[in-house]
């Protein structure tokens, strides 16, 4: 049986990245005995797969794994299991069955599913001046209002200028309202059916700091296009004649959602 | 949630910042309010590589069963911290509670290789803790050294407090006991060293006074006061019973040694001349077979690790490897965990072992033949004849390998031109074993064969400690003599060649067999911008050359210059177990290329067998045992 679940990063384990969360994960499965499927070959390795990978320093309530078990397991059962083996920084939120594909078809990798990710990014404190919650509307506005945003992206490789609107799905600010932005003017053309799992506090491991400035905003992710939340910070910054400073910002990923023209939180 | 040394914007501008954001897996989190002994333990090189160190762990584990001692980590901050640091006025900090070293009250430096000299002084300045001992005051650590490199502690003695000779697990205790005792009586820094020097193992270096003669030659090397002529080294009796860590620490990031490690014995039977481990780890002890058995299942468990690694100088020498190896195999298996084994002998049980755990068309099988014909083998005391490295390569050829390691060394003692030429030769011959005895069907591909050399260097405590390092121009003369004769080989094609950089292997020399002078040329070379030298990327050979002209140290004193036998070396106040006269009888056999056996064999009287305890007593109680059967008869 193959399980889904839902973990939270946080804390000094921001700095920890992508692969050795999976050897890290690999090892917590290990201790805590349970009977995970492993590769065929002469090393083999465990079934087990992530959605979307963390920048290093982001903070997360939204991260995904899928697990291969050769036996049935209770997932609250697993759950527990695997608690009692992780370390602060961690936190495993929800586990649920992944359902069985009918004979002859492949199932859809975890990763492949991801399409969007929802994040808040807050001001942190000392870096200088924050900009006043009507000034960071207004910018927001602007922003959106845009035919184009274009910014310039960096890939290992290459630099070149990408109009990134497209690709931002909504973008918000307000305090406590974030559960349902109201503003049609921050919504972009994606319908984002459920925009949160139920009873889940998308922002429960998120660092909260004084001066209380942040936005939200939802982007294109997965290995199709893949949109850092920095860079609309970045366009963000420009239009309020802000310099970008990567270090000012404290990300933190809410949410990461499946489907093409409609949006559900992967554990949906 | 925790608080860290370093801010978010720092963590995100350096490479792996996992280093140093601690609280690993089994990392032991302690109030540092409540223990009496703050102590920090340091490995002077990047987290990846101190943190694959046993030693460590095995004392970290051993200290924090200590209610009133609290014992943390930190390693060299990598070149990109360090600069920032220094800029940002950051002291260094210890990895769990991130509080500054400064306010402990111990620091424990290991010292693995002489290389990492210049890392100590950046752990000891980036703590702000003064690098010369005398300086430092009430307020500061304690600092000590230990490891193999402290059988010859005096290029480092002004930079260290109290160095400790030999294996942590007998006397830490006491001292920590005495430290507190000390403290608490309202005794001074001063008062502790001095009750520390009466401690057996402990060498407080500020407590001895060296004097040297015209030539520069050491003439006196005196104790000032009361404290003990002789340094003896401390050996663990009984391997069974002793601290080893149940819960060792699992890092986020992978380190050199991503897998537990299972210490199965310690010291060697085997009395190669060049080497200084087997010599001063001896006698040979063995862990019981239950022990280890425990260990390994517990280990696993508690690390999740998937692979184990045997440790041990040379493990085809412990007795019982063949029932551990049994137990291990079925074990590991069922938990899907590698077994990886280094140092076997290469024969037919070691290649049956290999095929079990290893995939044979991937990996290699390794010989340290170490001299390349059988007389330089016999001069080093090397016990591996030509013919069982060719039946064990044929072997592994019939069962599949096709990856053949060769080491060995240039410039040991008594080496002629002859001997270089023979190690290609050797290769060579290993490479027709492949081509004239498997059949082309049969066959991965072709036999690749890897030769590589190193550049002796002399170590304190073995039979070569008197002799003169080759020049680096030389060690390159050989270095072409062997590439040169290699070409000429039939198989030259499946043979390839690596040599060691011969800069780091003079240093390692200085450094090896210096004396107290020699403390001021690492100072300089610190100063000088040297920092992780034992890396070739950051090594820089000019920072050194600079620093012996500014010191005016004649490095070929040290390292080219044959010493006398009635000459007092450096490290003779320390008892190391191997006496100096069976050091100089080894030399001599070494000239005349005489062989001698192993202890298991017989017993070669080196002075080790006053601690009564592992092979010495075996040897000891089969000998008896041998001539009361011939006295009955």
């Amino acid at each position: 049986m193959t399980l889904r679940i839902r973990f939270a990063k946080y804390g000094a384990l921001r700095f920890i990245g992508h692969l050795d969360v999976m050897r890290y994960f690999q090892k917590v499965i290990r201790r805590a005995d349970l009977p995970v499927r492993y590769s065929q070959g002469f090393t083999p390795h465990q079934i087990m797969t992530f959605a979307h990978p963390l920048s290093l320093g982001v903070s997360s309530d939204a991260e995904y794994m899928e697990i291969d078990f050769t036996e049935e397991l209770d997932p609250d059962d697993v759950l527990s299991r695997m608690r009692a083996q992780i370390s602060e920084g961690f936190a495993l939120i929800s586990c649920c069955v992944v359902p069985e594909t009918p004979e002859g078809t492949r199932s859809q990798s975890l990763m492949s599913l991801v399409s969007a990710a929802e994040y808040m990014v807050s001001w942190k404190d000392g870096y200088g001046e924050v900009p006043d919650e009507s000034a960071l509307r207004d910018a927001m506005h602007e922003l959106y209002a845009q035919e184009s945003i274009v910014v310039e992206k960096s890939t290992k490789k290459t630099t070149a200028d990408t109009d990134i609107k497209p690709f931002i799905y909504r973008i918000y600010s307000g305090g406590e309202e974030f559960l349902a932005p109201s503003d049609p003017a921050f919504t972009g053309n994606k319908v984002i059916t459920r925009s949160f799992a139920e009873g889940i506090d998308n922002l429960a491991h998120a660092d909260i700091f004084e001066n209380g400035r942040r936005f939200f905003v939802c982007v294109a992710s997965g290995s199709a296009v893949n949109i850092k939340p920095g860079l609309v910070t970045q366009a963000l910054c420009e239009k309020m004649g802000i310099e970008y400073n990567r270090h000012a910002y404290a990300l933190h990923r809410m949410e990461t959602y499946k489907g093409d023209t409609e949006f559900l939180p992967l554990d949906a | 949630m925790r608080r860290l040394a370093l801010s978010d914007e720092i963590l995100e501008s350096i490479d792996k910042p996992a280093r140093y954001i601690g609280h690993e897996i089994n990392a032991v989190m302690k109030d540092p309010e409540k223990v009496d002994i703050r102590f920090c333990m340091c490995f002077p090189d990047v987290y990846e590589v101190g943190m694959s160190h046993l030693g460590i762990m095995i004392l970290y584990d051993m200290f924090n069963r200590r209610e009133d001692t609290y014992c943390e980590r930190v390693y060299s901050p990598w070149p990109d911290l360090d600069a920032i640091m220094r800029e940002k006025h950051i002291p260094l900090f210890a990895v769990e509670s991130q509080d500054p070293i400064k306010d402990f009250d111990f620091l424990g430096i290991t010292l693995q290789y002489e290389m990492c000299y210049t890392n100590v002084l950046q752990v000891l300045d980036l703590s702000g803790i003064h690098l010369m001992a005398s300086e430092r005051g009430e307020d500061e650590p304690i600092v000590i050294g230990g490891g193999p490199c402290v059988y010859n502690p005096e290029p480092i003695a002004d930079f260290f407090d109290i160095f400790y000779i030999g294996e942590g697990e007998t006397v830490y205790y006491e001292m920590l006991d005495t430290y507190k005792r000390i403290k608490a009586e309202g005794g001074k820094r001063e008062d502790f060293l001095k009750a520390a020097s009466h401690i057996e193992g402990l060498y407080v270096p500020s407590l001895y006074e060296v004097e040297y003669d015209e030539s520069g030659l050491i003439y006196r090397f005196e104790p000032k006061g009361d404290a003990p002529a002789r340094i003896k080294r401390q050996v663990v009796s009984n391997l069974s019973d002793t601290y080893y860590p149940e819960k060792p620490i699992v890092p986020y990031i992978k380190a050199i040694q991503d897998r537990v490690t299972l210490e199965i014995q310690r010291g060697c039977i085997r009395g190669c001349r060049f080497c200084q481990a087997g010599m001063i780890y001896r006698p040979i002890r063995e862990r019981s077979l239950e022990f280890l058995k425990q260990y390994a299942v517990d280990m696993i468990k508690n690390t999740g690790y998937e692979e184990i690694n045997l440790s041990s100088l040379s493990s085809s020498d412990y007795t019982k490897l063949k029932e551990l190896l049994e137990f291990l195999i079925t074990e590991m298996g069922n938990r899907k965990v590698n077994i990886s084994l280094p140092s076997l002998r290469i024969d037919a049980f070691a290649l049956d072992v290999m095929g079990k755990v290893q995939d044979v068309k991937k990996s290699s099988i390794t010989f340290a033949p170490e001299g390349g014909t059988q007389y330089m083998r016999d001069v080093i005391n090397k016990g591996l004849t030509e013919e069982q490295i060719l039946t064990g390569a044929l072997d592994a050829f019939r069962l599949g390998w096709n990856k053949v390691k060769l080491y060995f060394m240039l410039g040991q003692p008594f080496e002629r031109d002859e001997d270089v030429c023979g190690i290609p030769i050797l290769a060579d011959k290993i490479a027709r074993e492949y081509y004239e005895n498997i059949p082309k069907a049969t066959r991965n591909g072709k036999v690749q064969i890897t030769v590589s050399t190193s550049y002796f260097v002399p170590k304190p405590f073995t039979p070569f400690q008197w002799a003169a390092q080759i020049t680096p121009d030389e060690y390159l003369r050989r270095k072409n003599l062997l590439r040169a004769t290699l070409s000429e080989q039939l198989n030259a094609k499946s043979i390839k060649y690596n040599w060691h950089d011969s800069n780091t292997s003079i240093l390692e020399g200085l450094l090896a067999r210096g004396d107290r002078r020699v403390g001021a040329v690492i100072l300089e070379a610190y100063k000088n911008g040297a920092l992780f030298d034992a890396w070739t990327d950051h090594f820089d050979m000019q920072r050194w050359l600079d620093a012996l002209e500014t010191t005016g140290v004649d490095m070929d004193f040290y390292t080219l210059r044959e010493r006398n036998a009635d000459e007092i070396l450096p490290w003779d106040f320390i008892d190391a177990g191997v006496s100096k006269s069976f050091l100089a009888r080894e030399y001599d056999r070494a000239r005349n290329a005489t062989v001698t056996l192993n202890c298991r064999q017989r017993c070669s009287a080196c002075g080790c067998n006053e601690w009564n305890t592992g092979v010495c007593v075996e040897t000891r109680n089969r000998q008896q045992k041998t001539a009361a059967k011939e006295e009955e008869s």
